[in-house]
C-alpha cells in the first residue's frame, strides 16, 4: 500500500490516500465533538466518505512556479475548495478557462495526478458546463 | 516590564545584492559593529542569539557564531520563530539582562539567500521547507507567493477592492525605500510601473513581492549605565493562529491584532501613543491584511489611507519608514530584522530625511507563515 502515498504521508494519514486511490475523498471525522477535523489533528477520529462537492474559496492562477520543472507545464490553478460538509481543502481546479473562475463557484472532485506526475491527487473541476474551456 | 535595559547598539549594512566572503564573515562583522555602536565589546559578551540562516547550516549556529568570534556566552542559542524572530529574540534577550542573569547581549539575524545558492533554488527550497503543508498542499505545488495570492483574492473580493488596493502598499514602501542608504530596491516606481510587473500568481504581480535580498542586522541589549538617550522595549506580545492557510480559521483574517494589543498592554500605551509602526511586509496583501487585522485601518480602508498619506513620516502614523520588506529587502531567515533596526533608528532621531518628528514611541512587528503567527513590540525613547 505505501506505493500509492506520497513518501510524507503517515500510516494515521493511509486511509485518505487509499480512498484518493479508489477515487473517494475519505476525510476525518471526530465523532465525539461531531465535527471533521482538517488537517488531522489529534487521534481519536474516523474516515467517513465526503461527497466531494463544494464551493471555490479562493483561487490563484500560478504564472510562476516554485522550480523549473514545474514552469513547464504552463500556468495551474491552486485554490482552497469549501466542500459543502465544511470542510476547506486545498486543492487545483482544472478544465476551467481562467476567466470563468469566480469565488463561490460549484467544483467536484476528480482524482487524477498533476503536471505528469504518479501519485493521484483531489483535484476540482467546475459542475456547471458552461464553464469549461 | 523592567525600566533597566537598554537598547544600547544596531548594525545594518546594506541590503540586497551586496557580496560577502561568508556568511560568517557577514555576521561577525555585524556583531562587532553592534558592540562597537553600544560602546562595548566582545568580552561582555554573554547572550548571543541568531537565526538560523538558511545559507549556512551549522548544528547550533550560534555556538558556531561564538566559535567563529572565539567566545562563550552563557547562553548561546539559535531561534526558529519565522519572521518573527528578530522580536523573539529581542524579548528573550531582554529579560535575561531584566532577571540579572545577564550583562551584554547581541541578537543577529542576517542571512545570505542570493550567496551561497542560486536564487531560484533558493525559491525552490522555500516551497518545500516553508510555510506549506507537507502532506496536503506541498503536492500540488503551490509556491509560497501562491499562498498569499488566495489570501488576497479572496480579500479583495471581500472588500470590494482591486489590485490597485495592493498597488497602494508596493508605491509607499518604494517612497519610504528611495529615502534609506540600506534599502535594496531603492528605484522609483509608479503606477505603470506596477502595472507592467509581471503575474507572478494571481492577482500578486513581482512588486507585490518582497525581494529576495542578502541582509538583516544587529541589536546589542546592555544592562543600563550612563546618561543621554535610551532606548527602552516597554513590552512584547505574540499570537499563534495556525501553521498552514488549510487550518486557518479564515482566508481574509488573522491575528496581527492580538499580538499587537498583548504588546500594547504589557508597555502600558495605546494606539493613540504610537509615532511609527514597522509592519511585515513580505507580500502587498500581508502589510493590508495585517494593518487591518491591528485596527490601524477600517476594514477595506487601509489602501484609501496609504494614497491619503496618512502613513508617510509626516502623517498621522507612520508605517514602514525604511520601505517595508518589499522594498528595504527580505533576507530570507532574518527578515524582520529591518522592521525593528528603523523603529531603533527613529527613536535615536537619526532617521534623516525619512525622520518621524518628536518619536518618542514606536513598534516593530513580525509575521511567520502565512499569518500563521505574529509578535509584535513596543519601544520607547527615555532621556536617562
Amino acid at each position: 500500500m505505501s506505493e500509492t502515498r506520497p513518501s510524507v504521508a503517515t500510516d494515521e494519514t493511509q486511509p485518505f490516500w487509499d480512498g484518493i486511490a479508489a477515487g473517494r475523498l475519505m476525510m476525518p471525522f471526530d465523532e465525539a465533538a461531531n465535527a471533521w477535523v482538517w488537517p488531522p489533528a489529534h487521534d481519536g477520529f474516523v474516515w467517513k466518505q465526503v461527497s466531494g462537492t463544494g464551493r471555490v474559496e479562493s483561487y490563484s492562477t500560478v504564472h510562476r512556479a516554485p522550480s523549473a520543472n514545474h514552469a513547464r507545464q504552463g500556468p495551474y490553478t491552486i485554490a482552497f475548495v469549501t466542500l459543502d460538509e465544511g470542510i476547506r481543502l486545498f486543492t487545483r481546479i482544472v478544465d476551467c478557462a481562467e476567466q470563468n473562475l469566480a469565488i463561490g463557484m460549484r467544483v467536484c472532485a476528480r482524482f487524477e495526478p498533476v503536471d505528469g506526475e504518479q501519485q493521484p491527487l483531489a483535484v476540482f473541476a467546475p459542475l456547471e458546463p458552461g464553464a469549461l474551456a | 516590564m523592567s525600566g533597566k535595559v537598554n537598547i544600547a547598539g544596531i548594525a545594518e549594512l546594506p541590503q540586497g545584492k551586496s557580496q560577502w566572503p561568508s556568511p560568517m564573515a557577514f555576521h561577525e562583522t555585524l556583531v562587532k559593529a553592534a558592540l562597537d555602536d553600544a560602546g562595548s565589546d566582545l568580552t561582555e559578551v554573554d547572550v548571543l542569539f541568531t537565526v538560523e540562516p538558511r545559507a549556512d547550516p551549522y548544528l547550533v549556529h550560534a555556538i558556531a557564531l561564538a566559535e567563529r568570534l572565539r567566545i562563550q556566552p552563557e547562553f548561546t542559542w539559535s531561534f526558529t520563530s519565522g519572521g518573527c524572530v528578530p522580536i523573539t529574540m529581542l524579548q528573550a534577550a531582554h529579560d535575561l539582562i531584566a532577571a540579572g542573569r545577564a550583562r551584554t547581549a547581541v541578537i543577529v539575524a542576517a542571512d545570505l539567500p542570493l550567496t551561497s545558492v542560486s536564487r531560484s533554488k533558493y525559491v525552490e527550497n522555500l516551497a518545500q521547507v516553508g510555510p506549506i503543508h507537507p502532506e496536503f498542499e506541498a503536492p500540488y505545488h503551490p509556491p509560497v507567493p501562491g499562498m498569499f495570492a488566495l489570501v488576497a483574492q479572496a480579500y479583495l473580493a471581500a472588500t470590494g477592492q482591486d489590485e490597485r488596493a495592493l498597488m497602494q502598499v508596493a508605491l509607499h514602501d518604494r517612497e519610504m525605500a528611495a529615502r534609506h542608504p540600506n534599502a535594496h530596491m531603492r528605484a522609483p516606481m509608479d503606477a505603470e510601473a506596477y502595472s507592467a510587473s509581471r503575474l507572478i500568481a494571481t492577482p500578486l504581480r513581482l512588486l507585490d513581492c518582497a525581494p529576495v535580498s542578502n541582509g538583516g542586522g544587529a541589536v546589542v541589549l546592555t544592562r543600563d549605565g550612563g546618561s543621554g538617550v535610551k532606548v527602552r522595549l516597554k513590552g512584547s506580545g505574540s499570537a499563534t493562529s495556525q501553521m498552514h492557510l488549510t487550518a486557518a480559521r479564515s482566508l481574509t483574517q488573522f491575528d496581527a491584532g492580538l499580538s499587537l494589543q498583548s504588546a500594547m498592554k504589557a508597555a502600558g500605551v495605546t494606539m493613540a501613543d504610537l509615532d511609527l509602526i514597522n509592519i511585515y511586509d513580505c507580500f502587498t496583501i500581508a502589510m493590508l491584511v495585517n494593518l487591518e487585522d491591528m485596527g490601524v485601518s477600517p476594514r477595506g480602508q487601509a489602501a484609501s489611507d496609504f494614497a491619503a498619506g496618512r502613513f508617510g513620516p509626516a502623517g498621522e502614523l507612520a508605517i514602514n519608514t525604511h520601505g517595508g520588506l518589499l522594498s528595504h529587502g527580505h533576507p530570507a531567515r532574518a527578515g524582520g530584522m529591518g522592521n525593528l533596526i528603523e523603529a531603533i533608528v527613529q527613536l535615536r532621531g537619526l532617521a534623516g530625511d525619512r525622520q518621524v518628528a518628536d518619536c518618542e514611541v514606536a513598534a516593530a512587528h513580525g509575521m511567520a507563515g502565512v499569518f500563521a503567527s505574529h509578535a509584535t513590540c513596543v519601544l520607547a525613547r527615555e532621556e536617562a
